[in-house]
């Protein structure tokens, strides 16, 4: 703890924040809105109260509870999602980035120090919370908890918010996705646990509101349109809400960390956000949470569909959410430019050449779909009571993910493409290209076979990855993969051009 | 290892790609005392150093040894390379390829300790205006990682190197462009780097905040700092570097210590000549066999001379012998902007 109040990037933003003045102005209007929360709930219905009533105290802890984590997650959200950007622009990024503080102690320093004066204003406002918690009746260990929580939410919030900072250009960006974060997540989270027929139920405690509830004795009412659970399945052991919400939490703030340390240092365009291995290590990561998380027999308890038809929705879910996974890996993997051309031009010998990590990115995509289908091989030889897989074949899951894996390398070869020309914002624009792709390839299907309703998912499979998706047609399917190698061929050679050397212009004297 | 500026063997190649004209031999300045024996020759090395932006070429294939206590001029027009070499020395931008060593340690390979010895500089730059100016001085101090028990008096040492005492305890938001200029100067310095890189610091500065920095990096010149000063505003550098690079389309098309580029690049002599009273001293002149461009203006008079330097008292005996009443006599001296355009393709400055 001694360490990290000497940490300089932290002393800088408590100097920054925390002026005296700025403090007692802070403490000032904490004390008196809660002095005033205070008596407005005293007041209220109080001659009909009697005296050991004591519900006016859960309503303003309820408003504690409600009040504290927006503002704390609002602020960290906001501070930190301009914390890098915002000094880029300002042009004193640089000067950080030339001292002998390290990624790690930047990150710390910036972790705690960025939202100060949001941690210092939850702090004024803690004595009174706690105190109207506990003369309440709630127990200590639930407050403590609860705040715990809170303290975690926050930091992996931050954490969040300097990841997005780090990539943006502008600070306003950063703003921009802070608004869809906290629009679309709740909704997101709870959908997974909507009707209480969902194979991944556990899901839902990436929103920790269900699990505060239940240390307070609230759980979701019964006619709400979604069920959350108390317990839920972890590993197939019924482990607390609130729980899953620690290892959720805990495993994506540390993933978070893995990526900012590595690249918190790094000029923008150098940035990539893991290692080939850190990203072998993520996809084993969510896929052994998936699997730890999903609960087959429960999902099919709740709806009249017999289990193993449950269980082939979920291997086709299970498969296309692998699918983006590689997408999002071969995203996070893409070469900087001048590392790619680096590695082209001075190549090293043997394994080296292959494991460096200047190179290119579509191998580890391949090593990563071997590992996603090691860990799914491995559950379906190890516990057919959990994924009774009487309608599925390996060897159909394989070439399937063999199938999506050449589109995923495939357009992942054009992102790198794309990277190595000049354009501005080169993956953003690469992806919005394959959107177009998609969009206008789907268009002439329709347009040319919309009538033919035969030949449609034929001529679907030969452009897309439907069928591997979809599991038939398999004939056109290969061949549509067939002409994706041929683009991946040709994408390549692109690629091998643009990291030719170019012709001097200028002689010396 | 070879003593102070020997270059190691170079390659073919590289004596192509930028001449290196450091000679163990050369003067120093009676203003710049040698450094202290290091125990190595170039305290900087660019090696083969190329940076590519898509299919732009910034820098090609640089390769320049600096010694230690040069004060190194990198000119050349705008869009030259010279901040990406300068960031790619600091260790902000990563080369395509090469490498760049600062008192013998690699850059990129070992940033940490290699920030110990580099002081950098940009053009326009912001300060934190939420803090005092002896906070962020201490904030840096403590970023380097510099002693606790040093970090107080060295502080208050380097205000005072750049002149804001009376600044110590104000915010940094009510501080002048000049004094934040200052103040990045401090920062730069505050944790007694071997080698000081500075782009462009005179941007945007009055006239007298620029006068007021040319005096504090004189000073850290004459206390035998390494220092690399890009600019494309020649007469900044005048009389304060020791030597100097001009870059043109991220070729260095030629480097070393400004006596020997001129030197080699002079193959005449300018005179200026003024003197009292009548006298036909283009005729006198023109009997000379060296003598050429002859331009006479009033009683005063410039001209080419193509001999040795030796001869050139007998110029100025046979202009008396005449009858010239000479006033002044005295070869005019090349300023870094002549150097430029002999040097230079004629890019746009």
């Amino acid at each position: 703890m001694a360490g990290l109040f000497s940490n300089p990037e932290l002393v800088r933003h408590l100097r920054m924040e925390l002026r005296p003045k700025r403090m007692l102005i802070a403490a000032a209007v904490v004390v008196l809105l809660s002095a005033l929360a205070l008596m407005g709930f005293m007041q209220d219905n109080a001659g009909t109260r009697a005296a050991h009533d004591r519900s006016y105290l859960h309503g303003l802890y309820a408003t504690y509870l409600v009040i504290q984590p927006i503002l704390l997650c609002l602020w960290c959200l906001s501070a930190c999602s301009q914390a890098i950007a915002g000094e880029r622009a300002q042009k004193t990024y640089d000067f950080l980035r030339t001292t002998r503080l390290t990624a790690g102690e930047l990150l710390t320093g910036m972790v705690a120090g960025v939202p100060a004066m949001a941690y210092f204003t939850i702090a004024c406002s803690l004595p009174f919370s706690i105190a109207v918690g506990i003369a309440g009746g709630y127990s200590a260990f639930a407050i403590v908890i609860t705040y715990a929580m809170l303290v975690l939410v926050a930091v992996v919030i931050s954490l969040a918010g300097l990841t997005i900072s780090m990539m943006t250009e502008k600070p306003r960006a950063g703003e921009i996705l802070v608004l869809v974060f906290f629009f679309f997540w709740p909704a997101l989270t709870l959908s997974f646990a909507m009707g209480g027929g969902s194979p991944l139920p556990g899901l839902s405690a990436l929103s920790v509101i269900p699990g505060i509830l239940q240390l307070y004795g609230t759980y979701w009412a019964p006619d709400a349109p979604f069920h959350v659970p108390s317990e839920v399945p972890f590993f197939a052991f019924h482990v607390p809400f609130l729980f899953v919400s620690v290892v959720l939490y805990a495993s994506i703030g540390a993933w978070l960390v893995v990526a900012l340390v590595r690249n918190l240092k790094k000029e923008r365009e150098e940035i990539r956000l893991l290692s080939h291995w850190q990203s072998i290590g993520f996809v084993a990561y969510i896929n052994v949470l998936i699997l730890a998380l999903l609960d087959i027999r429960g999902a099919a308890a709740g709806s009249a569909v017999p289990v193993e038809n449950v269980a082939t929705g979920v291997a086709t879910g299970y498969l296309v959410f692998n699918w983006l996974v590689l997408y999002a890996v071969g995203i996070a993997l893409l070469t900087p430019a001048e590392r790619l051309k680096s590695w082209w031009r001075h190549p090293a010998r043997g394994i080296d050449r292959y494991a460096s990590e200047d190179g290119p990115p579509w191998l580890w995509m391949a090593v990563c779909a071997v590992v996603v289908l090691g860990l799914f091989t491995g559950l379906v030889a190890g516990s057919s009571s959990l994924l009774p897989l009487a309608k599925w074949s390996l060897g159909a899951f394989i070439g399937r993910l063999a199938v999506l894996l050449i589109y995923a390398i495939r357009d992942v070869l054009f992102l790198q493409w794309c990277l190595l020309t000049r354009m501005k914002s080169p993956v953003t624009k690469g992806i919005l290209f394959l959107f177009l792709y998609y969009i206008t390839a789907s268009m002439v299907v329709v347009v040319m076979f919309g009538t033919k309703e035969k030949l449609m998912p034929s001529a679907f499979a030969l452009l897309m990855p439907s069928g591997a998706l979809a599991g038939n047609e398999w004939n056109t399917t290969l061949i549509g993969a067939g002409i994706q190698v041929l683009v991946s061929a040709v994408l390549l050679l692109a690629i091998q051009r643009r990291m030719s050397p170019q012709a001097l212009t200028v002689k010396p004297v | 290892m070879e003593v102070l500026c020997a270059r190691r063997t170079v390659p073919e190649r590289q004596i192509r790609t930028g001449r290196d004209n450091f000679s163990p031999k050369m003067k120093r300045s009676p203003f710049h005392p040698p450094p202290a024996r290091v125990p190595f020759a170039a305290m900087i090395e660019f090696q083969n150093l190329r940076r590519e932006y898509g299919s732009l070429v910034a820098v090609r294939d640089l390769n320049v040894s600096i010694p230690p206590g040069e004060v190194y001029g990198l000119i050349g027009p705008n869009g030259a390379g010279k901040t990406t070499t300068i960031r790619m020395a600091c260790g902000l931008l990563t080369p395509t390829s090469g490498g760049v060593r600062i008192a013998d340690v690699d850059v990129h390979s070992n940033p940490e300790l290699a920030q110990t010895n580099i002081g950098y500089l940009s053009d326009f730059f912001n300060v934190y205006d939420d803090l005092k100016v002896w906070e962020y001085l201490d904030y840096f101090a403590h970023a380097y990682k510099m002693p606790e028990a040093a970090i107080a008096a060295r502080v208050e040492q380097v205000i005072q190197h750049v002149g804001l005492e009376v600044k110590r305890d104000q915010f940094i938001r009510g501080l002048s462009r000049g004094m934040k200029q200052r103040l990045g100067i401090a920062r730069a310095i505050i944790h007694k780097p071997k080698v000081l890189l500075l782009d462009e610091p005179a941007s945007g500065l009055d006239p007298k905040a620029r006068s007021d920095l040319r005096g504090v990096l004189l000073a850290l010149r004459d206390e035998g700092a390494t220092i690399v000063i890009s600019s494309h505003i020649l007469s900044e550098l005048e009389g304060f570097c020791t030597s100097i690079g001009v870059m043109e389309k991220g070729v260095m098309v030629r480097s070393g210590r400004i006596e020997t580029i001129t030197e080699q690049e002079t193959r005449f002599h300018v005179i200026r000549l003024s003197w009292i009273g009548e006298a036909a001293v283009a005729d006198i002149l023109g009997k000379v066999a060296e003598v050429s461009n002859v331009a006479v203006s009033g009683p005063e008079a410039v001209f080419r001379f193509a001999g040795p330097e030796d001869d050139l008292p007998n110029v100025l005996a046979a202009l008396l012998s005449s009858g010239v009443r000479v006033l002044s006599f005295g070869e005019v001296k090349q300023t870094v902007e002549d150097l430029y355009l002999k040097l230079s393709h004629n890019e746009v400055m």
